[in-house]
């Protein structure tokens, strides 16, 4: 059994540790960053909110990654510092162990040779081709409105729930340990300084050929940063990079992961007509995540959040929301509610023979 | 319902205010009128008329307020187990100092000089609890406090050697508010390899400082602070960098007197510097400001809006009020956010208590913050040992709801700022208490909006960048 350190495990990659039992022959030690060091000895519900795994935190860096063979290390804003990285990284090495970073973290920490949880389809050689070419297989999008909305814990529970009805899936994900489950991250060229219509042509061929190798019967395409803007002073990515994945390969259904908010029947109203206009995808699923925006500060310029656990968002989700309102409103850890919206979402997409066909 | 708005006017225009966009809109002074009906809740057809007109544009909407609650009222639980953001410390009750106006000059309800403090075995705890319940947030910030905290250096000493060694890799951020009497060597050197923010009160030139800064003896602070600081600048100069200073500006001073201090001192130019007024809350006696303290600090304001519109040299304003700009533009900034167009909301003004910056007395009793009564039974949150309770802690939170019918149909909800303190009256929360404030809380507000429209008026830029983060060294809070 082949073990992997994932260092400082939460919120965003707690999944990889959850869904360990998807990846053949591994073991995945989740391992806290000191600022959540009182958790450690915890089940890794405790963090993610979520059901209980049995799956153990760990507090004791050098310990845990004693007898693994693999590091993944990743980017997080409880470890601010670099020199707190370098000494981890010391402390790594003086074991034999392999370690691979998230690239934001390679970026921070500016590694060049080191190895990053590369793509598995390479973006080498994908030129210009002058034009869109439809997908012709049901396309799901995963999208966000922001952090902390359980996005890569959708796309890998949506997965775990097609495979297991025997489906065939590819899949692109808005994490970097994406390839540690076998189906690739978002390529690295949408962030790059390239003019968007490269960027789309790019991206749909990037996509087909996945497609022509993987032969799917179904495409879950994880849609990094934030659909839109939160407000004028965070703006975000300003739904640049979404705008670009749903351009270029058109969606049969949209999931929109968001946090735990009193919401109403005309938000998800809007939010839908946006995902018509905008995204290229109405908008009839949403996540909705074990974390709530705090809105206590006077004057905020970043978003702060604060967890909350499945059982909390589950029994508020539909405070202000009628239940026959039409949306499916659902939260990934609660598996009653998210297999019921995944098992809609299938039956959907199996009475639609559009979507069967897909394209552009 | 009606509409929340409050109308004003400034020299060269009319405007409402719309609660329900946040948003201030400029009106035609044939509509002023109209305007003032509408505000005042009269109804006809000309009103009718002009909130047709204006709900096409999606402001002035009706009024769905019909519950005070606040939206953290849910998640409360969460936040006292993972959101505890700052905790601070009272070291020690005593003082080297008799400070007319400190909260333990018995003029408050709040606090005596009671000579204790706090033991080790209550510090750890106290760090053990936030670094405990603070896995949502970044930094813990830890201050000390007191009395006078250096008072209890060896102790300071030790909770930071406790954190280092418990919570070796943990980000802790270090902040001290002292009276500046008692450094020396060993103190600097050991608050500036731990990275403290160091706050010093100072309340300007000597006759003034000395007034109401005493030693026991009747001595004033003011030349050994002075002794001090220059030591630190000429030894320590970049820890002195990080020194800023609290000027408590009490009703009667001469205000010009201090103004010119802060402005032509040379030892201090370059450091932050904050200007607080003498605390209202929790006083036994009630506290006035004169006439001549709002004349200077108008005429400050005014001098402010000129160096804005160019009309003034920046440089020359005063340092004592420069960042009141600041506040101007942030009011700008989030026009527009969060309006109140649903039937349940809270007023601006309670931070959540027990999570953002709670305090724990010598005794290991929590209390919200430090500037509230100790000795108010609402306000104690908890004990380090059993954690904050949580319908304690609610009530503060939800001290709207005490002023619920008021509350409800007042224009200034999104900035009103009055927190449970202001409801404490030393045995219980009031509504009229809090009440008594509301007037001065308006006001505030309506200045700040005028301000906004003069400056629009004369072509002031919002998006500009009239006041660069370097200018931001002064805000102007209450102590
Ligand atoms: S000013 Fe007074 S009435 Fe208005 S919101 Fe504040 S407490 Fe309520």
């Amino acid at each position: 059994m082949k073990k992997i350190a994932l260092f400082p495990v939460q919120k965003n990659n707690a999944p990889l540790a959850r869904y360990q039992n998807r990846i053949p022959d591994t073991e995945v030690i989740p391992i806290l960053a000191p600022a959540h060091k009182s958790m450690a000895g915890q089940d890794l519900s405790a963090l993610d909110g979520g059901s209980h795994t049995g799956i153990t935190l760990r507090g004791d860096f050098e310990k845990a990654v004693e007898d693994c063979e693999l590091l993944y290390l990743d980017d997080s804003r409880f470890l601010t510092r670099e020199e707190s990285y370098a000494e981890f990284i010391r402390t790594a090495e003086r074991h034999p162990i392999r370690i691979i970073y998230a690239r934001t973290l390679s970026e921070r920490l500016h590694l060049q040779d080191e190895e990053s949880c590369s793509q598995k389809w390479q973006a080498s050689g994908l030129g210009d081709a002058g034009k869109l070419t439809a997908v012709d297989i049901p396309v799901i999008s995963v999208l966000t409105m922001g952090n902390e909305t359980d996005q890569s814990h959708v796309e890998i529970g949506m997965r775990r729930f097609f495979q297991d009805q025997g489906y065939r899936v590819s899949q692109i994900g808005t994490q970097e340990y994406s390839r540690l489950f076998g189906f690739s991250a978002v390529p690295h060229f949408l962030f790059a300084n390239l003019d968007g219509k490269r960027k789309r042509l790019m991206f749909n061929q990037f996509v087909r050929r996945m497609i022509k190798e993987e032969k799917p019967d179904l495409l879950i395409m994880g849609v990094p940063e934030a659909v839109m803007k939160y407000n004028n002073r965070i703006p975000a990515g300003m739904g640049d990079v979404p705008c670009i994945m749903m351009d270029a390969v058109q969606s049969d259904i949209g999931v929109l992961c968001t946090c735990c908010q009193p919401y109403t029947e005309e938000y998800f109203k809007e939010l839908s007509l946006f995902g018509r206009y905008r995204l290229n995808c109405e908008l009839h699923y949403f996540n909705i995540s074990n974390s709530v925006v705090i809105n206590d500060e006077d004057y905020q310029d970043r978003l702060e959040h604060l967890p909350l656990d499945s059982g909390f968002v589950v029994s508020h989700m539909y405070d202000g929301v009628d239940a026959d309102c039409g949306f499916e409103i659902f939260n990934s850890y609660s598996d009653m509610s998210s297999d019921k919206a995944y098992r809609r979402m299938e039956e959907e997409l199996a009475g639609n023979p559009e979507a069967m066909r897909g394209g552009i | 319902m009606g509409v929340v708005i409050k109308a004003f006017r400034t020299p060269l225009g009319y405007y409402v205010y719309d609660r329900s966009s946040n948003m201030i809109v400029k009106v035609e002074k044939e509509e002023y009128p109209v305007v003032l009906k509408l505000e005042a809740g009269r109804e006809d057809e000309e009103t009718a008329e002009l909130l047709k007109a204006y709900r096409a544009k999606g402001i002035l909407k009706e009024n769905r307020l019909t519950e005070i609650r606040h939206p953290a009222s849910q998640t409360l639980p969460y936040h006292l187990e993972h959101r505890v953001q700052k905790i601070t410390l009272q070291l020690t009750q005593s003082c080297n100092l008799r400070c007319d106006y400190c909260a333990y000059s018995g003029k408050y309800h709040q606090r005596t000089h009671g000579g204790g403090k706090m033991s080790m075995e209550t510090i750890k705890k106290s760090i053990d609890y936030a670094m405990k319940r603070s896995d949502g947030v970044e930094d813990l910030n830890i201050g000390f406090y007191g009395g006078e905290p250096l008072l209890e250096f060896e102790n300071l000493k030790k909770a930071v050697e406790y954190v280092s060694g418990a919570y070796h890799d943990r980000k802790v951020n270090y902040t001290i508010t002292t009276n500046g009497t008692l450094f020396h060597d060993e103190i600097i050197r050991f608050l500036s390899a731990h990275d403290f923010s160091v706050m010093v009160s100072l309340d300007g030139p000597k006759e003034l400082h000395d007034q109401n800064r005493v030693f026991a003896n009747g001595e004033g602070s003011f030349d050994r602070i002075m002794e001090n600081l220059r030591y630190i600048k000429e030894r320590y100069p970049v820890f002195f960098q990080k020194i800023s200073f609290n000027t408590v500006v009490p009703p009667g001073s001469d205000y010009k007197c201090i103004e010119h201090f802060f402005s032509a001192n040379d030892l201090i130019e370059e450091n932050h510097l904050s200007r607080t007024t003498v605390s209202e809350f929790s006083l036994k006696d009630e506290v006035r400001y004169d006439d001549r303290y709002f004349v200077t600090y108008q005429y400050q304001t005014f001098k402010i809006l000129m160096a804005a519109l160019g009309f003034y040299d920046k440089k020359k304003i005063s340092r004592m009020f420069s960042t009141d700009f600041v506040e101007i533009q942030r009011f700008y900034d989030h026009l527009g956010e969060a309006p109140v167009c649903t039937s349940c909301a809270h007023p601006s003004g309670p931070c959540v208590p027990g999570a953002r910056r709670p305090m724990v007395d010598i005794d290991g009793n929590l209390f919200p913050c430090e500037r509230v009564s100790e000795r108010s039974d609402a306000m104690k949150l908890g004990h380090v040992d059993t954690g904050c309770d949580p319908v304690k802690a609610d009530r503060l939170l939800n001290i709207g709801r005490l002023t619920e019918r008021e509350c409800i149909h007042c224009w200034n909800f999104l900035h009103c700022g009055l927190c449970a303190s202001a409801a404490d009256n030393g045995t219980a929360l009031a509504g009229d208490r809090r009440l008594s404030y509301c007037e001065s809380s308006r006001q505030g507000t309506l200045n700040t909006m005028r301000s906004i429209c003069l400056l629009r008026e004369y072509g002031y830029d919002f998006e500009g960048d009239f006041f660069d983060e370097e200018d931001r060294v002064i805000s102007g809070t209450e102590k």
